[in-house]
C-alpha cells in the first residue's frame, strides 16, 4: 500500500540549520523537498555577506565531496573487499573537515612512492597489450627480419624501429613514407598493419647511420606517433614482441606486489578512513539539503516530505536544541512539488515492489499493485514452468541465491525470493500437468497428471482454454480496478472507457459461450446489446476521433487477453524441449546420453528461470497495470537513507503519530536505499 | 485437408510472425540498450519496449493453433 505523505514547514535560527539536518538524518524519515532537482537557478543560495556560513551551502560542500573522492580512493585501495562502514558514535562530536583533510593528505604522503608506483603499472598494464598486439601483427609482413636478433641486424648495419601511430584518418604513415623518401630515398624500409581503435603498427628499418636523421624526422611535431618504451625501443621486432610478452606476464605479479604494499601501508589508517569517509559522506548530504533551504539573514526555512505517520517524530527529533524549532504541516493545496512515493507491504510481498518500481513509482493518490503482482506472477510463472523437477531446483536455487548474496545484497535476496514462489508454483503446476523433467516422470516413474499432460495430442485446446481464462480474469481484473480509481477521482471519461471495454468484453464472452454451446441461445441479444453498448462508451469518450479510437480501444483490449496466450507458448516450448532432451538421451549410449540430457535439461532450466519470468513481468506492465496503473512517481529518498553506516548512528526515538506512547524505530532497518521502503512505525 | 499441409500452414503462422517480431526487436532492443547506457533507471521500460512485438508471435501462435484445431479435425 502507499504511505500517506505530508510536508512539514521546519523554521529556525539559521546557525542551526546544519544540527536540524543532522537530526533528520539520524531519523531516516524525512526527504528535503526539491531534492529531486537542483536548486533555483542551478547553485547554492549565496550566504549574505558577513554572515556566518555554519549551516548554509558553499565551497564546502565542493570541498567536501573532493575530500570524500579521496577517500573512497584510499579505501578502495585499502580494503577493497570490505565496505564496513562507519560513523561515530553516538553523542560523540563529529570531526571538522579540517582535521580530515589532514588524515587523508598524511596517508596520500606516507604512500605516495607507493601510489606512483602502482599507477605507473597499471598504466603499463593498460597500454602494453595494445602495443604488443600491434606489433605481433607486422611479423607475418617482414618474416626474416623478424627473425634477425640485435646483433645480427648491427653487423648489417641496419637499425630497426619500430612505432604506433594514432592514425583513424589513414594520413600520418604516407606522409611518413614520403617524408622519409625524401630524406633517405629509396634506402628504407616501412610496412604497415591497421590494428584495432583507428591506430596503425609500423616497422621502419633504415641503415645505422642514418638513424639519427630518421629519430629527428620522427621528433617533428606534424607526425603523431606513439612510440615504445625505452625497454623496448631499437630492438628487433622478433625481440620486442618476445620482451614485451614476457613483462606482459610478469605485470601481474608486480601489480599484485604494489598492490599489497599499498594495502599494508594503508592498513593502520583503515578504521581512520572509514570514519572519514562516513562523516564526509553525511556532511556532503547535508550541504546538499541546506542548498535547498530559504536562508534569511538570521532564520532558515525548509520544507520537507515525511510519512504522515512520522510527524510527531520529526517533532520530537528536534526537541532539545539550544532555539525551539518550529514545525509546522503544510497544508495540501500549499505544498511545493510532488509528493515522493513510500511502498509499505507486508514482508512476503516486499521483493515485489522493486519490480513494481522497475516500471515506474507509483505517485501518490494512485493504486500500489504489489500485492496483486505478489500474487499473480508467480502463477503466471508456475503457469509456464509448470515442471516438478524444474519447480524444484529453481526453489533451491532461489534459496541457495539467498543464502550466499542475500546478506549482502537486497537485489540478490529479493530476486531469490521472487525465485522460490515460482518454482513453488512450477512445483504446483507439475503435479497437475503430470511433468517432471519433460516426460521422464510419466514414462520412468509412471507419474500421473493431475489435470492434463501439456506434451499429449489433446492438450492443445484445454491449454488455450486455461489460459485464456486466466487472461481473461487478469484483465477484468485490472479493468475493475480502472474503473475503481475513476470513480474515485471522478473521471468521467475513464469511467466510460472502463465500463465499455468491460462491457464489451462480457458481450464477447457471452457469444463464445453461445458459440460452443456453454450459453443458451438466448444469451445473443443481451450479448450483442453489451457490445454496442461498450462500443459507444469507449467512443463518446474520445470526442470527435471516437469513432475511430473506440473501436481500437475495444480491439487492444481483446489483444490483451489473447497475449495471454504466451502462457501456452511458451510453457509448451519448455516441455517440448525437456521432451527433446530426454528422447536424445535415450537414443545414445548410456554415458553421452546422460551427458545430453544434463546439457539439454541445463539449458532448459535457466531458460525457464528468465524466459517465463520476462513474459510474467511483461503481461503485468502492459496488459494488467495498461488498464488501471498510473506510475510517475518518484521513490521516497530521505536524508540518512544513502549514507553507509546505518548500525553506527544513534536510533531516533520515533513517537508515530497515530500511537499514544513512545516507540523505537531500530535505524538499522530503518531504510533500504533506492526503494523507498520505511519500515513499519513500531508500536507499544 | 493432407496434415502435411496444414502443418507447413501452421508452421509459416509462428514462423514468419517470429521473422517479424525478431526483425522489430532487433532495432527496439539496440536502442533500447542505447537508452539504458544512458539511463539505467530506463531498463523496466526497455524490457516492456523489447516484449512488445512478442505479441506478433502469440498471435501466430493463435492462428497456428486454430489451424490444427479447426482444420486437422
Amino acid at each position: 500500500m502507499l504511505v500517506p505523505m505530508t510536508q512539514l514547514e521546519l523554521l529556525g535560527h539559521r546557525e542551526q540549520l546544519d544540527e536540524v539536518l543532522r537530526r533528520l538524518q539520524q531519523l531516516r524519515a524525512v526527504e528535503v523537498a526539491g531534492a529531486d532537482t537542483p536548486p533555483a537557478g542551478g547553485a547554492p543560495a549565496p550566504a549574505p555577506a558577513g554572515d556566518p556560513p555554519a549551516g548554509g551551502p558553499g565551497p564546502e560542500l565542493r570541498e567536501v565531496a573532493d575530500l570524500l573522492a579521496r577517500v573512497e580512493r584510499l579505501l578502495e585501495l585499502a580494503a577493497p573487499d570490505d565496505p564496513t562502514p562507519q560513523l561515530p558514535p553516538p553523542g560523540t562530536p563529529e570531526p571538522p573537515t579540517s582535521a580530515l583533510a589532514e588524515i587523508v593528505r598524511q596517508q596520500e604522503d606516507r604512500t605516495d612512492g607507493l601510489l606512483t608506483r602502482l599507477e605507473q603499472l597499471r598504466a603499463e598494464g593498460d597500454a602494453l597489450p595494445r602495443s604488443a598486439a600491434s606489433l605481433a601483427a607486422l611479423l607475418p609482413l617482414v618474416p626474416e627480419l623478424a627473425e634477425l636478433s640485435d646483433a645480427e641486424l648491427a653487423d648489417l648495419h641496419l637499425t630497426t624501429i619500430a612505432l604506433v601511430l594514432d592514425d583513424p584518418e589513414g594520413r600520418v604513415a604516407g606522409e611518413l613514407r614520403d617524408q622519409l623518401t625524401d630524406a633517405l630515398g629509396d634506402r628504407f624500409l616501412l610496412v604497415t598493419a591497421a590494428v584495432d581503435g583507428g591506430s596503425v603498427s609500423c616497422l621502419l628499418i633504415v641503415p645505422s647511420a642514418a638513424a639519427a636523421d630518421v629519430e629527428a624526422l620522427l621528433g617533428r611535431d606534424r607526425i603523431a606517433r606513439v612510440t615504445m618504451p625505452e625497454a623496448y625501443a631499437h630492438r628487433s621486432l622478433a625481440s620486442t614482441v618476445t620482451t614485451m610478452q614476457a613483462r606482459l606476464a610478469a605485470l601481474p605479479g608486480e601489480l599484485a606486489q604494489a598492490e599489497a604494499a599499498v594495502r599494508e601501508a594503508l592498513a593502520p589508517a583503515v578504521p581512520a578512513l572509514r570514519l572519514a569517509r562516513g562523516v564526509l559522506a553525511a556532511r556532503a548530504e547535508r550541504r546538499a539539503a541546506a542548498a535547498h533551504a530559504d536562508l534569511g539573514e538570521r532564520t532558515f526555512a525548509l520544507r520537507a516530505w515525511t510519512p504522515r505517520a512520522h510527524v510527531t517524530a520529526v517533532a520530537d527529533a528536534l526537541t532539545g536544541l539550544d532555539r525551539p524549532v518550529v514545525v509546522a504541516e503544510v497544508r495540501a493545496r500549499e505544498r511545493v512539488g510532488t509528493p515522493p512515493t513510500l511502498l509499505r507491504n507486508s514482508r512476503l510481498f516486499r521483493p515485489f515492489e522493486r519490480l513494481v518500481g522497475f516500471l515506474s513509482w507509483p505517485g501518490q493518490g494512485g493504486l500500489d499493485p504489489t500485492g496483486l503482482m505478489a500474487v499473480v506472477l508467480p502463477l503466471l510463472f508456475g503457469i509456464m514452468v509448470g515442471d516438478v523437477g524444474y519447480g524444484v531446483l529453481l526453489v533451491a536455487i532461489g534459496w541457495w541465491a539467498r543464502r550466499r548474496w542475500g546478506r549482502r545484497s537486497q537485489v540478490a535476496d529479493d530476486a531469490g525470493r521472487i525465485l522460490v514462489a515460482g518454482g513453488a508454483w512450477s512445483v504446483v503446476f507439475g503435479a497437475l500437468y503430470g511433468e517432471l523433467f519433460g516426460d521422464l516422470g510419466r514414462y520412468a516413474l509412471g507419474m500421473p497428471a493431475l489435470w492434463f499432460y501439456r506434451g499429449g495430442p489433446d492438450a492443445l485446446t484445454p491449454l488455450l482454454l486455461f489460459v485464456l481464462g486466466v487472461g481473461v480474469a487478469h484483465v477484468v481484473l485490472g479493468l475493475l480496478l480502472g474503473l475503481w480509481t475513476a470513480v474515485r477521482e471522478r473521471h468521467g471519461g475513464h469511467v466510460a472507457e472502463r465500463l465499455g471495454t468491460l462491457l464489451v468484453l462480457c458481450g464477447l464472452f457471452a457469444l463464445a459461450g453461445v458459440a460452443v454451446q456453454a450459453l443458451p441461445g438466448g444469451a445473443v441479444p443481451p450479448a450483442v446489446a453489451a457490445v454496442v453498448v461498450g462500443i459507444v462508451l469507449t467512443s463518446v469518450v474520445h470526442g470527435a476521433l471516437g469513432a475511430l479510437l473506440g473501436p481500437l480501444e475495444v480491439i487492444g483490449a481483446i489483444g490483451n487477453v489473447l497475449s495471454y496466450l504466451r502462457l501456452a507458448a511458451v510453457g509448451l516450448a519448455s516441455v517440448y524441449l525437456a521432451v527433446v532432451a530426454n528422447e536424445l538421451a535415450r537414443q545414445a549410449p548410456l554415458l553421452l546420453g546422460l551427458v545430453i540430457a544434463v546439457f539439454f535439461h541445463a539449458l532448459n532450466l535457466a531458460l525457464a528461470a528468465f524466459s517465463p519470468m520476462v513474459q510474467a513481468l511483461r503481461l503485468h506492465y502492459v496488459e494488467f497495470f495498461g488498464t488501471f496503473y498510473e506510475g510517475g512517481g518518484r521513490a521516497f529518498a530521505p536524508l540518512g537513507a544513502g549514507l553507509p553506516a546505518a548500525a553506527a548512528m544513534a536510533p531516533p526515538t520515533v513517537v508515530p503519530a497515530e500511537v499514544a506512547g513512545p516507540a523505537t524505530v531500530p535505524a538499522q532497518a530503518a531504510t533500504e536505499p533506492g526503494t523507498g521502503v520505511l519500515p513499519e512505525p513500531a508500536r507499544s | 485437408m493432407e496434415l502435411g499441409l496444414l502443418a507447413i500452414g501452421a508452421g509459416l503462422a509462428v514462423g514468419l510472425a517470429a521473422l517479424a517480431a525478431g526483425i522489430a526487436q532487433a532495432r527496439i532492443g539496440a536502442a533500447a540498450m542505447g537508452a539504458i547506457a544512458e539511463k539505467p533507471e530506463l531498463t523496466g521500460r526497455a524490457i516492456l519496449f523489447v516484449a512488445l512485438p512478442e505479441t506478433t508471435v502469440i498471435l501466430g501462435f493463435a492462428v497456428a493453433a486454430m489451424i490444427i484445431l479447426l482444420l486437422g479435425g
